[in-house]
């Protein structure tokens, strides 16, 4: 008797314990183009690429850099999906289907924007960015 | 001949003395006999069915223990799996957001699933494709 209540109480941390860590930020950067033909799709823009297309007008795209992390309630950290463009993100609360996060949008020293927003899993931020030659650069930020 | 009439006459003459020397005794309580005798005979005749039950009953009752402990552990160390769920947690959204360079203006709006969210930026530079930016 004794022994089924701790195999279930460890079943029961370690359930809490996955759960944790399941899900991770992801911050990418992306740019943005109308080309003939297009530009077959990267894997990992699959899901956010009909979205995209049809928010932002452009037919293809390029993954410039991809950031994952985990981040903690009240936890802080730098999202650096390139070297001129990153983000400093602070998690202000953590639930069980959404963050409440802070983030900064920095160009090198500059300080673009600051935002507050609820991020829900598999429901994308969408940042749209300045024009870089003939494209749009676009942040992305995701709970993967 | 004379061997058989002679055995014939000594079985005949040990009969006659078992007959007399030999009396079934009478029965001292002959109808509590009789009832011990058939509450042993039905004992018997019983099936062993109802001694397999006994560790089905038990199995179930273990059964149904588990899954109590299981439910209370999960209300205990879980909770938030019993909560109702709004819609509104599924759905991105800005809270709220701050162009920190004056010539930048921004607005938000949801993408067409309703899901994710769109955070628009106007005014920013243009980069030339001579410049870095991966």
């Amino acid at each position: 008797m004794r022994r089924a209540f701790l195999t279930l109480l460890a079943l029961a941390v370690f359930a809490t314990a996955v759960r944790a860590d399941g899900d991770r930020i992801w911050s990418a950067l992306v740019l943005a183009a109308n080309e003939n033909p297009e530009r077959p799709v990267p894997k990992s823009l699959a899901d956010v690429a009909p979205t995209i297309k049809k928010v932002f007008g452009y037919s293809s795209l390029y993954l410039l850099g991809e950031k994952k992390r985990d981040l903690v309630s009240g936890g802080e950290g730098w999202l650096v999906p390139s070297r001129e463009f990153f983000f400093r993100v602070q998690c202000l609360a953590l639930e069980d289907t959404f963050y409440k996060l802070r983030i900064e949008l920095y160009r090198g020293e500059k300080l673009l924007l600051t935002t507050e927003v609820k991020l829900a899993k598999d429901a994308p931020l969408y940042i749209r960015g300045p024009m870089w030659g003939e494209g749009q650069l676009i942040f992305l930020f995701e709970v993967r | 001949m004379k061997n058989s009439d002679q055995n014939e006459a000594q079985w005949d003459k040990t009969r006659a003395l078992l007959k007399a020397h030999l009396a079934v005794p009478p029965l001292q309580h002959p109808d509590f006999i009789n009832i011990q005798v058939l509450k042993s005979i039905r004992h018997e005749g019983k099936p062993r069915a109802a001694v397999a039950l006994f560790p089905l009953r038990w199995l179930a009752w273990s059964g149904a223990g588990a899954l109590a402990a299981a439910v209370v552990l999960t209300l205990i160390f879980l909770p938030h799996h019993f909560r109702p769920r709004s819609e509104g947690e599924f759905i991105s959204q800005v809270i709220e957001a701050r162009a920190e360079m004056p010539q930048l203006s921004l607005s938000s709006f949801h993408t067409p699933d309703e899901r994710g969210v769109v955070l628009w930026i106007e005014g920013s530079e243009f980069i030339p494709a001579s410049e870095v930016v991966r």
